[in-house]
């Protein structure tokens, strides 16, 4: 009796929504609702694949899960011990962080270098711009790393890793942001891209022109030109010092605008 | 190929003899729900996905789901509803993630009810590229609401917004309907382009 009844308001429900359903809604639902559209030929295949990969892929999945654990067990257990006998009061982070800090331009790039290994994509095109921009050398797999080098170019491509947009940083993320005062001399192209995206979207450089002054030869215009790195910042020397931006900027320039002009004599 | 149901079976007892042979795993059976449910939930997909090779990769996606889920469907409803509502939240998944789906604030527009269907009979596929025309959020909306029966509170729920943006994107998708409609009749079928990106 109970069910009788409820069929009925269900039954009254819908009479009353379609008395109530708007003109056009109607008008598309009745067209549309019983439409059919075939698949292509290759659907099936291609969904048949995806089935079979899924059943056989549980086993994989125990199999790269165990060694992947016993990988990372292992990974600690060494660099722990390692660690715990050079600093023993920091954590592992920190100790890559601090080394980062103090460590030398040279030995800096070499620890990007380390890192180039462990990426799990690469362009080819980019690894270029990367390379070119930071003058580093092609990674080579033969490279001689210490386990604490391993550890840090780790800790580097974490880092990396984070998201980063294609867009400027936001304001509040400026304080890593490094000014400089260019004189730029008109006749040299103009520094175009506000937003320059390494492979790893690490440095970014915008300019505002702050005057224009002409001279009886030349026309100069003085910009102020922001650099930004993604994971170096700014408290994390060397990269930044004066000289070194200077040389980031030359080589972003040169790259983008395909002249070779050197900035560093334009710094002030 | 049709391994299951003939004319004489109701389209009910066809879907619970295909329901129990997946089940069961009986062979070709996978392949008999799919082609038996491909063609309409195809239609599902590309009424949210303007792009037809999209559409065809969220079904897919949404059929892995289904085969991977049947035995939590529950014989209560109906099989087809439950199959549509898969795919429905697929494409929905998939606007979302690929960042095309957009819903903007607008007031509610002033829209004239008075609507005259076409005189002239029209296609559904032709009916399909009007609201494949319509900007992602206006069809989202519409096609949830008109064509699949959901409340705005449901659309607001499942969408993330609120139910006067779901109202105000479903009275902007009517007003342009009209419009199309109405341009669809003085002129041979100028159809407007199929809108894959934000309004």
């Amino acid at each position: 009796m109970h069910k009788k009844q409820h069929l009925i308001s269900l039954k009254r429900k819908l009479i009353m929504n379609k008395q109530d359903k708007n003109p056009i809604d109607a008008f598309f639902e009745n067209e549309l609702k019983s439409h059919t559209v075939a698949p292509s030929r290759e659907a099936w295949k291609k969904l048949e694949r995806r089935l079979e990969n899924k059943k056989k892929k549980p086993k994989r999945i125990v199999l790269s899960a165990f060694s992947t654990a016993a990988a990372v067990v292992m990974a600690m257990l060494m660099f722990g011990k390692e660690a715990d006998n050079k600093y023993p009061t920091t954590t592992t982070t920190s100790i890559a962080q601090n080394e980062v800090k103090t460590m030398p331009n040279a030995m800096l790039n070499e620890v990007i270098v380390a890192a180039k290994p462990i990426q799990k994509t690469s362009n080819k095109a980019n690894d270029m711009d990367h390379n070119a921009i930071l003058n580093l050398p092609k990674a080579n797999s033969s490279t001689n790393l210490t386990k604490e080098k391993i550890l840090i170019a780790s800790t580097v491509q974490k880092q990396e890793a984070q998201p980063s947009s294609r867009a400027l940083p936001a304001p509040a993320q400026q304080a890593n942001w490094k000014m400089l005062t260019v004189e730029m001399p008109r006749h040299l192209p103009n520094f175009e891209p506000s937003v320059i995206d390494t492979k790893e979207q690490i440095y970014y450089a915008k300019k505002e022109q702050v005057k224009e002054e002409k001279n009886q030869n030349n026309t100069e215009i003085t910009v102020k030109v922001y650099l930004h790195a993604n994971h170096f910042a700014e408290k994390q020397e060397p990269l930044f010092a004066q000289h070194n931006t200077g040389e980031v900027f030359t080589q972003l320039w040169n790259l983008k605008s395909g002249r070779k002009v050197d900035f560093k004599t334009f710094f002030r | 190929m049709k391994l299951f149901g003939s004319n004489k079976k109701s389209k009910k007892q066809i879907e619970a003899e295909l329901l129990d042979a997946c089940l069961s795993g009986k062979r070709g059976s996978e392949r008999a729900l799919y082609e038996h449910f491909a063609d309409k939930m195809l239609a599902v997909a590309m009424r949210y996905i303007g792009n037809r090779f999209e559409a065809e990769d969220v079904l897919l996606t949404a059929f892995m789901k289904i085969f991977d889920n049947l035995n939590t469907f529950k014989k209560e409803g109906s099989f087809e509803g439950w199959i549509r509502r898969i795919v429905t939240n697929e494409a929905l998944g998939y606007l979302r993630k690929n960042r095309k789906v957009f819903f903007e604030e607008i007031d509610v527009a002033d829209y004239n009810e008075q609507f005259t269907p076409p005189t002239t009979k029209m296609e559904a596929e032709d009916l399909m590229q009007l609201v494949r025309a319509l900007p992602v959020g206006y069809r989202t909306v519409f096609n949830l609401y008109a064509i699949e029966g959901y409340s705005h509170q449901e659309i607001a729920e499942q969408l993330g917004i609120n139910e006067n943006t779901s109202k105000s994107q479903l009275s902007r998708a009517r007003k342009l309907l009209q419009k199309y409609l109405a341009n669809a009749q003085k002129t041979t079928f100028d159809f407007p382009q199929t809108q894959t990106h934000h309004e």
